[in-house]
């Protein structure tokens, strides 16, 4: 029987850690499953906390993706160019602003065969000519032929047909349909204040109605042709903006503003254009990081309960191992392996139930009409919203979840492992 | 006889609060190979706490204790905890079992703490718990056996490490007297067999009749050591 400090082993290092690991791992599996009502409350607290934060993102990705796309398509097309001056005054859709050197510009883009059309924007209030209803709405005034090319609306004609280039037709939204009480073939009066500042009004036939997925479009724009804008505002054969389609956005982005080398003139992307938007987008990616510290406390709370339990009921146990020689380390790994146990169970239940959620809101969706009415909410999204399911999300929901376990559980791990010998045998 | 342990003017004070408790009092003490040892004494007589200071899991307030020659104050609780896994075994009051692991992996365990290979540590285990009367239990969790057959697992975890030394703090206590005699049978057998020494802690005169050394304890202090086989009383430390 000899003694040694170093152990009387003579198997190699690794083999012998592995061993020592393999045995904590199952002593740890074991105990995880000593209090299973216990194990599975903790783990239910951190499944819940993923599969909230896989369904909110869910949610933001599904809002985020399309309405990006619903603003390329439907709001600020691909890329527009408009001058430098009314660009600093957008808000205020200054007339006067118009893009100069627009036919060297539109050239140039026929050159490099991108689709785009000449715009207008104007302040405007339309008038139910028989009610006297009317509302403050912004009008566009663009060629048919191009907005075909440049946005998306045919897809989304509810009633009659596309802009036409007949004079005085007008293209709107059912929603501005509704408010007005008007229809397809009924009139409707606009006013305007000219580019000479000069107030003026026309009468204009709708065309067609339209019910675009982009609410933020429905609720504050409609179309009129290109002439008939020259001729309400009076603006000859000048313009505000050019307004462009293209697959690839920042290929072309970037090629155009090499090209066009005017230093009064703007190359814009969504991002420029939509602010709005691309702050809430911002802010979304807060929230997500919100919900990630949310399920990062109901770990926490869960775990260090649980695990504080374990080691006041195993006191004596704990003592038990240390008397026949476990090393500090040793006891700490057990429950870190405890922990980390919790944490896969909550993290895996979590995910499985969270894609299934995610997978049944992608396919019915939610519809938050009721509660969101005729408010702004940001996204250019309709009412009704959809989940989307990102692996990456998973994965990385996942992980934080074992992680966040194991990191939370060392602060009790590491009291289980410092307790006093003699002390936990007396218990 | 080698020594296995020796105490040299050991002192145990507790203090709770302002009140300080000398559980062991100047002690000196050999403990030599092959003994079955008994310490005797009432409660608050200071066994355990002499008991735990010769298992390394305590240290002394004054004096010296040495493990074979080496001082154990000097060595950090790494070392000491080596050293408790590779020569010391316990048997406990409450035997301490692990609940969730069978008869045969609580006994097992030791050993994989102390790296062995798996074939070695299921051909020892396996002897061990057959020698210790366990064979048709090896799979049985704690729960499942009585509180005889719970000791005799301990007493096989102590012993498959082949430890120098087992120390048992009241190894009876939660037994009836048939158990209690079937386990002292048992330790007695192995103690001549194995020569591991075994040192008890024990208010229960059947422990007492089976020791070879009957140290009794009184407030702290070693009152008398009573040599069986020579039937010699020392007074060492009076």
């Amino acid at each position: 029987m000899g003694f040694t400090l170093e152990g009387k082993s003579k198997s190699p290092q690794v083999e012998h850690k592995e061993k020592i690991m393999k045995f904590l791992f199952l002593l740890a599996m074991k105990n995880l499953f000593r209090y299973t009502k216990r194990t599975l409350i903790t783990a239910s607290a951190i499944a819940f906390g993923i599969i909230l934060t896989l369904f909110v993102d869910g949610i933001l990705r599904w809002a985020d993706d399309n309405s990006i796309q619903n603003l390329l398509n439907f709001e600020t097309a691909s890329l527009r160019i408009e001058s430098q001056e009314y660009f600093n005054e957008a808000e205020y859709l200054p007339l006067k602003k118009t893009l100069p050197h627009g036919e060297a510009i539109k050239t140039l883009l026929q050159k490099e065969g991108v689709d785009y059309a000449e715009e207008t924007r104007f302040l405007s209030t339309v008038v139910n000519p028989e009610t006297g209803e009317s509302y403050n709405f912004v009008g566009i005034g663009i060629e048919p032929s191009k907005m075909k090319k440049v946005y998306r609306f045919q897809e989304h004609i509810v009633s009659g047909a596309f802009l036409n280039k007949k004079p005085n037709s007008i293209f709107i939204s059912s929603y501005l349909s509704k408010l007005l009480n008007r229809k397809v073939g009924d009139e409707i009066v606009i006013e305007a204040n000219t580019v000479n500042d000069m107030h003026n009004a026309d009468s204009f036939v709708i065309s067609g109605i339209f019910d675009s997925p982009n609410p933020a479009v429905d609720k504050k724009n409609y179309y009129i042709s290109f002439e008939s804008a020259n001729r309400l505002l009076d603006m000859g054969n000048k313009f505000t903006a050019l307004s462009i389609h293209t697959p690839h956005i920042s290929r072309t982005f970037k090629k155009l503003k090499k090209l066009i080398s005017f230093d009064d003139v703007l190359v814009l992307r969504w991002q420029d254009l939509a602010k709005d938007y691309s702050t809430l987008s911002e802010t979304k990616k807060g929230s997500t990081k919100s919900l990630l510290f949310f399920v990062f406390i109901l770990a926490a709370v869960g775990i260090i309960n649980t695990m504080l339990m374990a080691i006041f009921e195993r006191k004596q146990e704990i003592g038990m191992l240390r008397s026949l020689g476990m090393q500090k380390k040793e006891i700490t790994y057990t429950f870190i392996f405890e922990s980390a146990g919790i944490g896969f169970i909550g993290s895996l239940f979590g995910v499985i139930f969270g894609t299934a959620v995610n997978g049944i809101f992608a396919a019915v969706g939610i519809d938050y009409g009721p509660i969101l009415g005729d408010m702004d909410y940001g996204y250019r999204v309709p009412a009704v919203f959809h989940t989307q399911i990102n692996l990456n999300t998973i994965i990385v929901v996942f992980v934080f979840g074992i992680l966040i376990s194991v990191l939370i559980s060392l602060y009790p791990a590491l009291k289980a492992s410092s307790l006093n010998i003699v002390d936990s045998l007396r218990e | 006889m080698a020594k296995i342990i020796k105490l040299e003017n050991v002192s145990k004070v507790y203090e709770t609060g302002k009140i300080k408790l000398k559980a062991v009092d100047n002690v000196n003490l050999e403990i030599d190979e092959g003994e079955f040892t008994a310490l005797a004494g009432p409660s608050g007589s200071g066994k355990t706490t002499l008991l735990n200071l010769m298992g390394c899991i305590d240290t002394p307030s004054e004096g010296k204790i040495f493990y074979r020659d080496i001082e154990i104050e000097s060595l950090n609780d790494k070392e000491l905890t080596n050293l408790r896994r590779d020569n010391i075994g316990f048997i406990f009051q409450t035997f301490n079992l692990i609940p969730v692991l069978t008869a045969f992996e609580n006994v097992a365990f030791p050993l994989d703490i102390l790296k062995h290979p798996s074939a070695e540590v299921k051909e020892k285990v396996e002897n061990l718990l057959e020698k210790v009367g366990l064979k048709d239990y090896m799979h049985h969790k704690p729960n499942e056996m009585s509180g005889g057959q719970q000791q005799r697992v301990a007493i096989a975890r102590a012993l498959i490490k082949e430890p120098d030394i087992i120390l048992a703090d009241e190894p009876t206590a939660n037994l009836d007297s048939h158990n209690a005699q079937e386990i002292l049978e048992l330790m007695q057998k192995l103690n001549s067999e194995t020569k591991t020494v075994f040192v008890f802690s024990t208010h229960d005169t059947l422990v007492m009749d089976f020791s070879k050394r009957l140290i009794h304890l009184h407030d702290g202090k070693i009152q008398d050591i009573t040599n069986k086989t020579s039937q010699n009383t020392n007074y060492e430390d009076k």
